[in-house]
């Protein structure tokens, strides 16, 4: 049976499912880099983690202008 | 003077049970669950249009009870949805409380009441409250050493919903893991051997899904996308999915890492193959039977995982996990938010149905294109109407359901009604033939009486004069 429509929606399913693999492997990425500031530089990570509000902050904003 | 105070299991069901019951019946049914309301209405054919469905009929057979005895209606219909969903918060926190203590349990109790998809599916009248339920409740049974309980809430689970019987194997497998016994596996067996007699109809499911379903092909994304929806849910704004997600990876990603260290705590397995190993039966099961990626039924998996979460949140100390704490709580708050004001509601089928009941004439017909929307709209309806023949579609109404529901099939001409009441609403799944008929209806005299979204409502005038007296 054909459906007109299905190609564009499954390319939409795709994309999000993309988007989502994608914030998953940048977060772990950010995570690991943590880990490593942590044993190098264990004042910096501190502050990292003082301001880990306001960084989510900036990052949430700068991800709601991309994705609106 | 001594002070009464509510136990914790008292304190989490009050919450649960408000959050559920809050606007329970504003929205009308959608698709699904009109679907199921047509299995249990007691004009259908019961046990066929069982059997033309791709579900086990537990579900079915508990929503038809209480309807009966309460009524139908929205309300009648969610609650036995909505009671299941208190139950597994109260599971939720019996779990995590018997493996963490007392600090760990309330917190996932409280995660899992406050979870927006959690909400949602206990005030949805479909199985996946209930299957979480009793797989909820095999973990706990297993964990407390009540095999009696296990092995009913595991035949519980397999006549909920097929993907139960992924939930078995891998809580049964965990849990003989646990012991290192073979024996440990008896209680799963005799499981089992209450599910063969359903054993046929699943498989045939698996070959029905196979012939014709929805889902995408299965990407490594896609199978991380439960994790967001099962938790969150579907009904948030667009722009704050991406900002709620960081968060729920992050907890997560640590969790993750947490668990690791649990490998020394086999009391622990049990929970873990709910969490983990149920999904990743499904994924093997997808990448070599048939894929039927079936997001829902992995909400059980997503309240196993609050109690990953509550544990991280617990144990994580200082300032990072004050921040982490805030940020969740930021999170599910916002998700709440979004479930009771939704930016993807339910349908409204009574304000659509409005200009057909306004403009309604003697011999008169509602003309439904497809069984999704005669199912959906009709019986909100209640009006003569007729549905155009159609074959299996990728929705996977079959014929079978489409009988026992006594939705009578007939070309438009054949309903002898003077005019036509026809909605046509676009979506991925509508097929070219579907297209077609469209654009032969225009060849009939016609006016377009609403447009809303992406459907589109005519009123078609299949004999004599066309009556004007309807304004558009």
């Amino acid at each position: 049976m054909d459906y007109p429509q299905l190609g564009a929606w499954l390319a939409d399913q795709n994309q999000q499912a993309n988007t989502l693999l994608a914030l998953v492997c940048w977060i772990a990425l950010g995570l690991a880099l943590y880990c490593l500031i942590r044993k190098i530089r264990p004042a910096l990570a501190d502050r990292i983690v003082a301001n880990l509000p306001v960084l989510y902050c900036v990052l949430a904003s700068v991800l709601m202008l991309v994705t609106r | 003077m001594k002070t009464f105070r509510l136990p914790d299991w008292a304190k989490l069901a009050i919450l649960a049970g408000l959050l559920r019951s809050l606007l329970i019946a504003r929205e009308n049914l959608w698709f699904d669950e009109a679907f199921c309301y047509w299995i249990i209405n007691p004009g259908s054919n019961f046990w066929a249009a069982i059997r033309g469905d791709d579900h086990p009929p537990l579900w079915y057979l508990i929503e038809a009870a209480v309807t009966r005895l309460l009524g139908l209606s929205e309300l009648t219909m969610r609650l036995p949805a909505m009671l299941a969903g208190v139950g597994c918060v109260l599971l939720v926190w019996a779990i995590a409380r018997e493996l963490f203590g007392r600090r760990v349990g309330l917190t996932a109790g409280i995660i899992a009441a406050l979870l927006p998809a959690s909400v949602y599916f206990g005030q949805d009248a479909r199985m996946y409250s209930f299957l979480a339920f009793c797989v909820l409740l095999m973990v706990y049974a297993l964990i407390a050493r009540r095999q009696a309980l296990y092995v009913l809430a595991g035949i519980g689970a397999v006549y909920t919903h097929n993907v139960g019987v992924l939930f078995v194997l891998a809580i049964g497998l965990a849990y003989a893991i646990e012991r290192r016994a073979w024996r440990a596996l008896l209680p799963s067996l005799l499981i089992a051997l209450a599910w063969l007699p359903w054993a046929g109809e699943a498989l045939a499911a698996v070959g029905k899904t196979r012939a014709s379903f929805w889902a995408p092909p299965l990407s490594i994304g896609g199978v991380l996308y439960p994790g967001l929806l099962d938790t969150m849910g579907w009904r948030l704004a667009n722009i704050v999915q991406a900002p709620i997600a960081i968060i729920l990876i992050l907890l997560s990603l640590i969790a993750g890492w947490q668990v690791l260290a649990w490998r020394r705590q086999p009391k622990t397995f049990t929970l873990l193959a709910a969490t983990v190993g149920g999904p990743l039966l499904l994924v093997f099961f997808c990448l070599t039977i048939s894929n039927v990626w079936v997001y829902r039924a992995l909400y059980p998996a997503a309240l196993g995982l609050c109690v990953l979460w509550a544990y991280t949140l617990q144990s994580l100390q200082g300032e990072i996990g004050r921040n982490v704490r805030l940020l969740f709580a930021v999170a599910l708050g916002i998700g709440l938010l979004g479930h009771y004001i939704p930016q993807h509601p339910r349908p409204d089928v009574v304000s659509w149905l409005a200009p057909i009941r306004s403009g309604w004439q003697a011999g008169d017909v509602i003309y439904y294109l497809n069984a999704v929307d005669a199912i959906q709209f009709q019986l909100y309806a209640g009006l003569p109407f007729a549905l155009r023949p159609t074959p299996d579609n990728l929705l996977a109404v079959s014929a079978q359901s489409r009988e026992a529901f006594g939705l009578t099939e007939i070309p438009l001409r054949a309903t002898g009604a003077r005019r036509a009441w026809v909605s046509f609403g676009s979506n991925p799944f509508t097929t070219r033939a579907e297209l077609d008929y469209v654009q032969g209806l225009m060849s009939y005299p016609r006016i377009v009486i609403s447009q809303a979204d992406q459907t589109t409502l005519y009123l078609v005038e299949i004999g004599g004069r066309f009556d004007r007296t309807v304004t558009p």
